[in-house]
């Protein structure tokens, strides 16, 4: 097993790095209880058998919607592609580039995902023609007046949280792992994230977010998941409801590719400003 | 009066059997007051249908919630850049976090300040880490700090003196007052764990959340210990005034069963409880005590002239029934014109009140007989009860046209004071000065910004919407024009977020300190902001999520309703004059509160008109008689005016209380006209007495029971003035003043008014009718 191959799609580290097993637990399969591995121990070992698991995809492209559900009946609907690249021995690369609105039709964002220290990030505005790069070293706030926040979309590198298991829970019948992980990151908007990660396929189906006064602020759930080239699950929906505010904001997924033939020279600044 | 002889004859005939019935009756009425729920907070001054209220539901809905708690931090003299203060307002901006319900933190040390550094956008706050700053940093971020127009007036005073760390939470819909209890506790702690660890500086504590908590606990208060003292406070007086302790137990349960009345019927209204609407036990045990008096004052006298039991209680009933009945009705009659009013709570005051009286006219006819005639009444023969009033009348007989004159002057005087009143409604100001609340508030007053706030959403029309160039700078044009009035401490907008977003881009070149000039390049800004700050600081409550509307707030400093009205009214205007496609009027709880204020006064002349013809014709068909019932009007209108008269040459300020005021003593003050009036006809008409002779007749009857209650209500309501809610304190010493002045105006100026007037009123007095009583 490749335990060291720890990459994923950026845009979806949050969802898949933690799928991972358990090269400690692997009981966890069967009846027989895992009591030898401690809690620590085996929420580690189920992030890396999910990471593990989805590594190797090599590169993907897919098409996405952000639905903003104001308080009401109004929606805002928003438009984007992604595009990543799976980098070994480091977080991913990705591109995000906006469609809809159309006044930022062109603009995109680069991202080097680390496994430690902060991402690297730049900015393409097509209306100066001028790409810059943006260090803030906190970005917890919301993701363009969603429910979203930059820290869940950004790629989930095992390294990123410390883990515990907490118990098996269904999830929709689904029999899930409860793990909760917390983040390294002093400047991360959580103190702690509650995932369940369902046992056949170690793909994430709930996240829990507890705000920084350790209350809880958002649920999102992931529905919808399809598998890819007979390895690679990726969900049609996200589902993000903020409890605290009563708003939601629903990530649809479409038109999935693999191996599309990226590269290395895709992901650089220069490829920034030529995208469209 | 046959009815009244058959009504008094079965009320001392069968008095155990009524009691009981009518026990009963209360009790059922009285269960009520257990389905009574509490109702804290501001908006329970507006009606649901408020146009202010809905315009600030609405900004609500948009933008979130502005509840807050603003923590003020005054280094008193010295430098809030000095590395401890700098470090504790880091403290406080940093705990906030972990204050409950608290959804974002804005101060100085984590303002968000985008800057280049070489090839490098860095969106960051000013300060990193207070502790590690050498003076060089912060000299260069005070500097920084200063000229932020976002900052100054808002967060910082322009003398860098003091900071402020705005909290604003997010409060659940249910369980309000628990959730503000919550967060006001935490920021109290907080605030002493400061100000301990850094002995230079004093912390105050203001904004929305401190104004509701203290309105709560100030209302807590008031109900814990203000109106149980004032309760024994009352019932010393009756003892004192009666001399007789089973007299002053028959009171304290005509009191309790009339309160129950009142409240028994709150609760099966379905009204609750609120800061206003729970004064009504106190003017209903008040008004009970007054029938009790007049009840009870004749029955000690007439056992202490050495009548028995039953036929003391039956010449009582046979001297007070009449007048306390229509004294009755025109006290309710008068609570009930407050329904007049613009404001929920003080129509609930209204109602409640009015239902307490009826109750303890009730309770006075149905139960206290029974009660009087239990109850072990000693004997203690030759002991007059009451205050002896023969000498004054006599002084007044003889001195009535000099009286008559000197008190028209003295009328006259005052009530042309009335124009100085001023209004002003701010619940900040709802409080006395002993409240923190009031002393935090003047030091943002005097030394830092404004505690009223306007908030104008503007809405371009379509999604997206806030990025085109001309909206924008439409915007930034009253941007400007707020800048520019003297009122106006700060004006936070967008704009300037996006002008020096572009400035940055354009490496920091002055000249560029300006709105973009496309809507694709203003739009990017936009996401450039949206996708680089941290949690708490995103820009939700200036711009709406689907970027259709900006709202520019303004911050105003030392307004009264009347300036605040007429600010906004400017600002329409300008807005109309220069941006007609856009204009919105000023919205937010300031100028909800200062409209309520405003629309309450002509509602309640309305009201007051109402309750005044009501009244007098209810006199006018009680004394049969148009000109008697006109004659009353003098004492009956006079008091409120000369009050408010008095209040306007002495103080001038007065807040939504002064409205209610009219309606609140009208129906008061019309028992002692009245009570005197039935007494001074019937001298006149049945007795055949001439004018003076009516007059000292009157005066031996009940002045000395009008004296008495008059004495009870005035101190009943004066200890309102004890409450640190000054809409309490303002109207409980209006009214007790009014009821003061209403008591001397009978017992000086309606004699005279009726020497006087002798003629005119009773033309053919000496013939044909015979009043009640």
């Amino acid at each position: 097993m490749r335990v060291k191959r720890i990459s994923r799609t950026g845009f979806f580290r949050a969802l898949f790095a933690f799928i991972g097993v358990a090269i400690l637990c692997g009981p966890a399969f069967s009846e027989e209880p895992v009591s030898k591995a401690s809690a620590p121990e085996r929420g580690l070992a189920i992030a890396l058998e999910a990471d593990q698991r989805d590594s190797g995809f090599a590169d993907t492209t897919v098409n996405l919607a952000m639905l903003l559900n104001l308080s009401g009946t109004e929606e805002v609907r928003r438009e984007m592609r992604q595009l990543t690249l799976e980098v070994e021995g480091d977080g991913d690369k990705s591109i995000m580039v906006f469609d809809r609105p159309r006044d930022l039709n062109g603009t995109a964002i680069l991202t080097f995902t680390h496994k430690v220290g902060n991402d690297d990030q730049w900015l393409y505005l097509p209306a100066l023609k001028r790409v810059k790069r943006i260090s803030s070293a906190d970005k917890s706030g919301p993701f363009m007046g969603s429910e979203f926040a930059y820290e869940d979309l950004s790629s989930q590198e095992v390294e990123k949280y410390t883990y515990t298991y907490l118990r098996d829970e269904p999830v929709e019948d689904e029999p899930c792992f409860v793990v909760e992980r917390v983040p390294v990151d002093p400047k991360s908007g959580y103190t702690r994230q509650v995932t369940w990660v369902d046992q056949s396929e170690y793909r994430l189906r709930r996240v829990d977010y507890y705000d920084r006064k350790g209350e809880l602020l958002k649920t999102m759930t992931l529905a919808g998941y399809t598998q890819y080239l007979d390895q690679y699950w990726r969900p049609a929906k996200m589902i993000m409801k903020n409890h605290q505010n009563g708003k939601g904001t629903t990530l649809i997924f479409e038109d999935y590719r693999f191996r599309t033939g990226l590269t290395d020279s895709d992901f650089n600044r220069s490829a920034l400003s030529r995208i469209r | 009066m046959v009815f009244k002889d058959r009504l008094i004859t079965m009320l001392v005939h069968y008095p155990y059997r009524i009691m009981l019935v009518s026990l009963v009756l209360i009790l059922g009425v009285g269960f009520g007051g257990s389905r009574l729920t509490v109702e804290s907070g501001i908006d329970v001054f507006f009606s649901e249908d408020d146009p202010n209220l809905l315009a600030d539901r609405e900004l609500k809905r948009v933008y979130g919630r502005e509840d807050n708690v603003l923590f003020v931090i005054d280094t008193r003299g010295g430098d809030i850049f000095e590395a401890t203060n700098l470090s504790s307002v880091q403290t406080i901006t940093e705990k906030s976090w972990l204050m409950p319900h608290s959804r974002r933190v804005d101060s100085v040390t984590n303002f968000l300040y985008p800057e280049v550094d070489g090839d490098d956008i860095v969106i960051d706050k000013l300060v990193e880490n207070a502790d590690s700053l050498t003076s060089e940093d912060r000299r260069r971020i005070k500097d920084t700090a200063l000229s932020q127009q976002a900052l100054i007036g808002r967060l910082l005073a322009d003398d860098g003196q003091i900071a402020a760390v705005n909290v604003t939470l997010n409060l659940p819909e249910d369980e309000q007052a628990a959730a503000i209890d919550q967060a006001v506790r935490y920021a109290r702690e907080l605030a002493t764990d400061v100000e301990s660890a850094n002995p230079g500086i004093e912390i105050h504590l203001a904004g929305w959340a401190l104004t509701e908590q203290t309105l709560a606990e100030v209302t807590a208060r008031d109900s814990v210990t203000l109106i149980p003292a004032l309760f024994i406070l009352v019932l010393v007086i009756i003892a004192l005034l009666l001399r007789s302790v089973m007299a002053s137990i028959c009171t304290v349960v005509t009191i309790l069963l009339s309160i129950l009345c009142g409240m028994g019927f709150a609760g099966w209204a379905g009204i609750s409880l609120n800061s206003v609407n729970v004064s009504a036990p106190t003017i209903i045990m008040t008004l009970a005590v007054a029938d009790c008096i007049h009840l009870l004052s004749v029955f000690l006298t007439r056992q202490r002239q050495g009548q028995d039991k039953t036929d003391a209680l039956w010449g009582a009933l046979d001297h007070t029934l009449y007048p306390i009945v229509l004294t009755s009705i025109t006290t309710a009659l008068g609570f009930l014109s407050m329904n007049f009013s613009e404001s929920p709570p003080f129509r609930e005051l209204g109602t409640i009140s009015a239902v307490g009286v009826l109750g303890a006219l009730w309770v006075t006819v149905t139960i206290l007989p029974g009660l009087v005639l239990i109850l072990p009444f000693r004997k203690s023969g030759g002991v007059t009860t009451g205050i002896p009033l023969g000498g004054l009348a006599n002084w007044v007989i003889r001195h009535n046209n000099r009286i008559f004159w000197t008190s028209l002057l003295l009328i006259a005087l005052t009530v042309s004071f009335i124009p100085r009143i001023e209004l002003n409604d701010d619940p900040t100001g709802y409080f006395s000065d002993s409240i923190p609340l009031t002393q935090a508030i003047d030091v943002i007053e005097s030394k830092l910004s404004g505690t009223q706030s306007l908030y104008y959403s503007f809405d371009s029309g379509q999604e997206q919407g806030i990025v085109d160039p001309g909206f924008l700078a439409d915007i930034d044009a009253f941007v400007s024009w707020l800048r520019a009035q003297p009122e106006v401490v700060n004006v936070e907008s967008f704009t300037d977020t996006l002008k020096r977003l572009n400035q940055v881009m354009h490496d920091e070149a002055q000249e560029w300190h300006i709105l973009p000039d496309s809507r694709e390049l203003a739009a990017q800004y936009v996401l450039l902001y949206e996708i680089s700050i941290p949690y708490g600081q995103d820009a939700t409550h200036q711009m709406s999520a689907d970027k259709s509307s900006l709202k520019v707030t303004a911050t105003l400093k030392n307004q009264q309703s009347q300036g605040l009205i007429a600010f906004e009214a400017r600002g329409r205007q300008w807005l109309q004059d220069n941006l007609p496609g856009i204009a919105v009027p000023g919205a937010g709880q300031s100028i909800s509160f200062a409209n309520v204020g405003m629309r309450n006064i002509n509602s309640m002349l309305l009201g007051s008109l109402a309750a005044i013809v009501l009244v007098s014709v209810c006199l006018i068909v009680a004394f049969r008689s148009i000109r008697c019932g006109l004659v009353s009007c003098i004492p009956n209108l006079f008091p409120a005016f000369i009050t408010l008269g008095i209040w306007g040459a002495v103080v001038g300020e007065v807040n939504i209380a002064a409205s209610v005021v009219f309606s609140l003593t009208l129906g008061i003050i019309v028992d002692d006209t009245t009570h005197f009036l039935v007494k001074y006809l019937e001298a006149r008409q049945k007795r055949k007495l001439d004018a003076e002779q009516a007059i000292r007749y009157a005066f031996t009857a009940v002045g000395s029971a009008l004296l008495s209650t008059s004495i009870v209500l005035a101190i009943g309501f004066l200890a309102l003035v004890q409450s640190d809610f000054s809409v309490n304190s303002t109207s409980g010493l209006l009214v007790a003043m009014t009821i003061a002045i209403a008591i001397i105006l009978d017992l000086l100026f309606l004699p005279t008014v009726l020497i006087k007037a002798d003629r005119w009123l009773l033309p053919k007095a000496a013939k044909t009718t015979i009043i009640g009583g």
